[in-house]
């Protein structure tokens, strides 16, 4: 299903009869979804929806769980990303990833932000200490962290190491960013200040959130899906969802009746 | 409820009383191999030195220094041998994509049949021994013999202990280092690697530690004995078994192979414990 939007904006993900196996789990069940260049779409949905299965399908991601298995077609800018051929590293440092749990690598604060930098083949001293204080800085957390820079970054408080994982995200210069329940493991407050982040990263990017938190996907996104059993059972422009959603799954949902 | 927390009590008292009783046993045994290293200190400072060289008339001879040398030049050879594809086929059993056709055979070899390479030593050595002689065992390929039959016996040991290792390091930095656009072999250098090093270290010194000792048993089957480069191990048990002379000669320089045995292997598993649990503690 596509929602309506306008289509003389530049289509930025053209997702196409999307399925994904765990074994003989159908855990996606052949979605169609095209996001607009520079658009903020939220999936909602119960646990277990497929919700994830979708971000991580994006990114070639399933490719790291032999029980996985992917079918149907994913396009970034017209360019196929489930073929053989993909660059998939370089896939992955267009698409970045930021999960539920910060993914924060045993290095220093700077070491996880130059990260995939350095995996680029950037070592030039002076480009990675730009791209990390750039990164660091959309983050909102340069003031706090330039003199720790070389402390351990599993040291921070969990939302800081959230922020940094997005700054490590960033510095590779991503087009689209998947944020995959990114508040799930903070306090409301920590929550409330990476929802700041992620607003102030709307204009820059094509950024896709999974997400439980429907005040979170209300204040982010332009677009919003909801999941059931892995297919879309609703989806168009956020306000219209939340305030008048056409399908009574989706009302319930909202209305939090469909937990079970 | 009223039964299940009588029985709860009677477990945690239970527990408490096999903790005790396992401290005290460890205590015991504890106090016991330094007592016995004690003692063989205290022989050796009694015999001295130059009762050790006085055995070397004795019909076997004091040939410390050799067997030494023939035992390091046995894991001078076993050692690098067995390391290379011992890491290559850990890291393809850790992450297919890090292996070549050939290091993915291997360890797909090793999962299914890691009794193999054992197998495949003893029956070379059979043959070595049936038709002893026919291979010069005096010259260095004896040794180079025996060095690559303790690589291949301990390839499976030792690549299951560096996957196991490689393992303990927690799967989210891999999936983290490659979600943020590294390639495989980069997020298990840059990422893995340095995390599990000193578990692969402690498995390391334990296998070569375990190869020393091994060192006897593989020339033993090679028909090495009686030759004049006896790995230590050998002559230990040659002396053990065929020492003819009095005790007063006898005791010392067993005494002192022994102490240096139990040395080298307490030495081996003391580092690779330390390593470990600095490996542990830092994953805490």
């Amino acid at each position: 299903m596509t929602p309506d939007h306008p289509t003389s904006v530049e289509i930025k993900l053209e997702v196409r009869d999307l399925h994904v196996w765990f074994d003989k789990r159908h855990a996606v069940r052949g979605i169609t979804l095209d996001i607009a260049d520079r658009k903020t779409v939220a999936l909602i949905g119960a646990t277990g929806s497929g919700r994830s299965a979708v971000l991580r399908a994006l990114n070639r991601l399933h490719d790291l769980d032999p029980a996985a298995r992917v079918e149907g077609s994913v396009k970034i800018d017209g360019a196929e990303v489930l073929g053989q051929s993909t660059d998939v590293p370089a896939l992955r440092r267009r698409m970045g990833m930021i999960f539920g749990e910060p993914a924060t690598l045993p290095l220093s604060v700077y070491e996880n932000v130059v990260f995939g930098l350095r995996a680029k083949g950037v070592s030039e001293q002076r480009t990675l200490d730009a791209a990390c204080e750039r990164a660091l800085r959309q983050v909102m957390l340069w003031d706090s962290l330039q003199k720790q820079l070389h402390e351990s970054a599993l040291s921070l408080p969990l939302d800081w190491q959230q922020r940094v994982c997005i700054a490590r995200a960033l510095a590779v210069g991503p087009e689209v960013l998947l944020f995959d329940d990114p508040s799930s493991k903070l306090d409301p407050v920590a929550a409330q200040q990476l929802d700041d982040v992620i607003f102030r990263l709307r204009r820059d990017f094509t950024i896709l959130i999974a997400t439980n938190d429907l005040h979170q996907a209300a204040r982010l996104s332009d677009l919003t899906f909801y999941m059931i059993d892995g297919e879309i059972a609703e989806s168009g422009e956020t306000l219209t969802i939340f305030s008048r959603p056409t399908d009574s799954r989706t009302e319930d949902f909202l209305a939090g009746r469909a937990w079970s | 409820m009223g039964m299940s927390a009588a029985r709860a009590r009677r477990d945690r008292s239970g527990r408490a009383l096999a903790s005790f009783v396992e401290g005290v046993a460890i205590w015991l045994s504890g106090t016991l191999i330094v007592a016995l290293a004690a003692a063989f200190i205290a022989i050796l400072a009694i015999d001295g030195w130059q009762g050790l060289k006085a055995t070397s008339s004795s019909p076997i001879g004091f040939d410390l220094t050799t067997s030494l040398v023939a035992s390091g030049y046995i894991l001078g050879i076993a050692v690098p041998l067995v390391i290379v594809p011992s890491f290559l086929a850990a890291a393809a059993g850790y992450d297919v994509s890090l292996g070549g056709p050939l290091t993915r055979w291997l360890v797909t070899s090793l999962r299914v049949g890691p009794m193999t390479p054992a197998i495949a030593v003893g029956a070379a050595a059979l043959w070595f021994s049936v038709r002893g002689g026919q291979v010069p065992m005096y010259s260095s390929q004896g040794i180079i013999i025996a060095g690559i039959a303790l690589a291949v016996l301990n390839l499976p040991v030792l690549t299951r202990r560096i996957l196991a290792g490689v393992r303990e390091v927690p799967d989210r930095w891999r999936i983290a280092a490659l979600a943020a656009g590294a390639a495989p072999h980069t997020a298990f250098l840059n990422v893995i690697m340095p995390r599990a090093l000193p578990t692969i270290l402690g498995a390391l010194l334990a296998t070569a530690g375990r190869m020393f000792g091994e060192t006897a048993i593989i020339v033993v089957v090679l028909n090495y004995a009686g030759t004049p480069l006896t790995p230590v191990t050998l002559d230990l048990w040659r002396r053990l078994t065929q020492q003819p002379g009095g005790a007063a000669t006898a005791v010392a320089p067993l005494a002192t192979e022994t102490l240096l045995l139990v040395t080298v292997i307490v030495a081996f598993r003391f580092a690779a414990r330390l390593l470990q649990g600095r490996r542990r503690s830092e994953a805490a």
